[in-house]
């Protein structure tokens, strides 16, 4: 079934667009809650309230990419979740791993936080730093950082080395890394 | 927002949903198939050098050492110092690496340096330390870009990985390197993975000429010779173009400027087109189609750019850039004096997909054509159209 027409049935409180939102993007939002939890129960949980928080959002909002839109809702669910469960503790694995490779990034933003720059000129700043990115180091950086996505994953998906996929992520961290302490110098 | 160690996961999530559209929903692209294909071709090239080498190695070494000494001639070098054209292919060997310099070009107030690492270690990486030195001033680089060609090579099954030629583009000031000869010191650094890199990007603003590289965290390499901008530039073709092409499908590309060596080519264009109406342009803005740039060079040279990257415009625009190498055995020659092209896409890109593909196991889009140039799916929009280089 076409977006539009899920997002129709949304707005037309009918309950057929949590079925078919399940139906298209149920395979997609557990693997991006897979990807953060790794535990099926848990996935289940966040991809199930992720259908609820849809139903209470649409309407008002009228999402033009869905699977963005849905996305969001359930990386946000399990990043909470993930909070909870790990809470003063090292997480498993795998995003250790992932962790430990912003832990730079999350110092820069905090400092930026803390001189008082808002959420949004920090988003402006990042989507302006992934629109800048050449195509395919960019789709690299989002599967990593948005999707979640194994290095392994990453490297199949782009049939790249995992060595090579480290390595786009590497200069492209550092790329934001120097764009985020230029801004912060300047404000 | 939360501050803790998810703050910049949890930021990501802002991004704009056409991004995450176009990477979550990304197919395999066939231009990979171009660096396997060169990989291969290059691996020939190697052995055939390596026989011929060995074949006549008397005349080579001969016939350089003729051409050094009349280069030294004419540019008063000193004795001692290596002129510019002999360290292009020279390699040192330390710590278990060894670097090799194959190509160190003056792209108007680009320094672009190629260069080969090799070793055991299956993570190295080739960095740059921030500086080159001119006449025995340490000139600080601000602004370094880095393109790994094997960052887009695929490895065969049983095969270690193959991190191929790293290039390294540092962007200088106006007249830094001077018209006359003066001698030039380019140092890198060979780390054993990305997280010797890491340590290092934290030293490297303190990183001064002379100072030692922390022995764990990687190896410092210095080439020096003796070149003036005039020389170095030599290899390297710049031009604004100002040339405005009407493609099918309501497409028009005014190319604006074309930046051609022995080691890339570039050319920047704008893309518009007019079926897009104001209004649908922020939803597709991510969506441009695959295109490619096709055609020869004025010397019989098949010549092939792929979208290299493209971002949205305020005018319903995208500012595009397409790009050509040499890994990949399409690139124009700085010799030419023309480039005749023709746009052309494949069929199939450019239509958005509604469904998605998350069982792991996707690519399946992957095209079954060894080389792009004969594949039967292309689509040319339009008439081929020239570019004049000199």
């Amino acid at each position: 079934m076409e977006d539009a027409k899920i997002v129709e049935l949304f707005w037309s409180r009918s309950e057929e667009a949590l079925t078919a939102a399940e139906e298209k993007y149920g395979r997609f939002c557990y693997k991006i809650a897979y990807g953060i939890l790794a535990n099926r129960q848990d996935c289940e949980e966040c991809v199930n309230d992720t259908w609820m928080a849809a139903w209470n959002y649409i309407p008002p909002k009228k999402p033009a990419v869905l699977s963005a839109f849905l996305g969001k809702i359930t990386r946000g669910f399990a990043i909470d979740t993930l909070r909870k469960k790990y809470a003063g503790k090292r997480p498993d694995m795998h995003m250790a791993e992932l962790t430990d490779e912003v832990q730079d990034l999350n110092q820069s933003i905090e400092q930026m936080l803390d001189a008082g720059i808002r959420r949004q000129e920090l988003t402006d700043t990042l989507n302006q730093f992934l629109r800048e990115l050449p195509e395919q180091k960019r789709n690299i950086f989002i599967q990593r950082y948005w999707g979640m996505m194994s290095v392994k994953e990453i490297a199949d998906k782009n049939h790249m080395t995992e060595t090579a996929v480290k390595q786009v992520l590497f200069r492209s961290r550092n790329i934001l890394r120097e764009r985020l302490r230029k801004e912060g110098q300047w404000r | 927002m939360k501050r803790d160690k998810y703050t910049f996961l949890e930021l990501m999530n802002d991004i704009d949903d056409e991004l995450i559209d176009c990477a979550m929903n990304q197919e395999a692209t066939p231009n990979k198939l171009f660096y396997h294909a060169g990989r291969k071709i290059a691996c020939v090239a190697v052995i055939l050098l390596a026989v011929f080498s060995c074949l006549f190695h008397s005349q080579v070494e001969a016939a350089i050492s003729m051409l050094t000494t009349r280069i030294a001639q004419f540019w008063d070098v000193d004795k001692d110092l290596t002129p510019y054209t002999d360290v292009i292919n020279t390699s040192q060997s330390k710590d278990g690496f060894t670097l090799t310099i194959n190509e160190v070009i003056l792209s108007e107030n680009q320094l672009v340096i190629a260069a080969d690492l090799e070793s055991d270690y299956p993570e190295q990486l080739l960095e740059f330390p921030g500086y080159i030195m001119i006449d025995g001033k340490e000139c600080l680089v601000p602004d370094v870009s880095y393109e790994t060609n094997g960052a887009v090579m695929e490895t065969e099954a049983g095969e270690g990985p193959d991190d191929g030629q790293t290039i390294i583009t540092c962007t200088l000031e106006d007249g830094v390197i001077p018209r006359h000869a003066v001698k030039i010191g380019i140092s890198l650094i060979a780390c054993r993975n990305w997280e010797d890199a890491e340590k290092l990007w934290h030293l490297k603003t303190d990183l001064r000429d002379g100072d030692p590289v922390p022995e764990d965290i990687g190896t410092l390499f210095k080439f020096e010779f003796r070149a003036s901008s005039e020389e170095m530039g030599k290899k390297a073709v710049s031009k604004e173009l100002n040339q405005e092409i009407s493609a099918d499908g309501g497409w028009s590309i005014r190319l604006e400027n074309i930046t051609l060596n022995d080691i890339y080519s570039r050319i920047t264009a704008e893309l518009k087109n007019s079926t897009i109406a104001e209004e649908d342009f922020k939803s597709l803005a991510a969506m441009v189609p695959e295109f490619y740039l096709e055609g020869t060079d004025s010397l019989g040279n098949y010549v092939l750019y792929w979208l290299y990257s493209a971002s949205s415009s305020d005018n319903c625009t995208w500012s595009a850039e397409f790009a050509a190498e040499l890994r990949g055995d399409e690139l124009p020659s700085t010799e030419s004096e023309w480039i005749d092209l023709c746009l052309f896409t494949w069929k199939g890109m450019g239509e958005p997909d509604t469904e998605y593909e998350t069982s792991g196991q996707e690519d399946t889009a992957y095209m079954d054509d060894k080389n792009v140039r004969n594949l039967e799916t292309k689509v040319y929009l339009g008439e081929k159209f020239r570019i004049y280089l000199n």
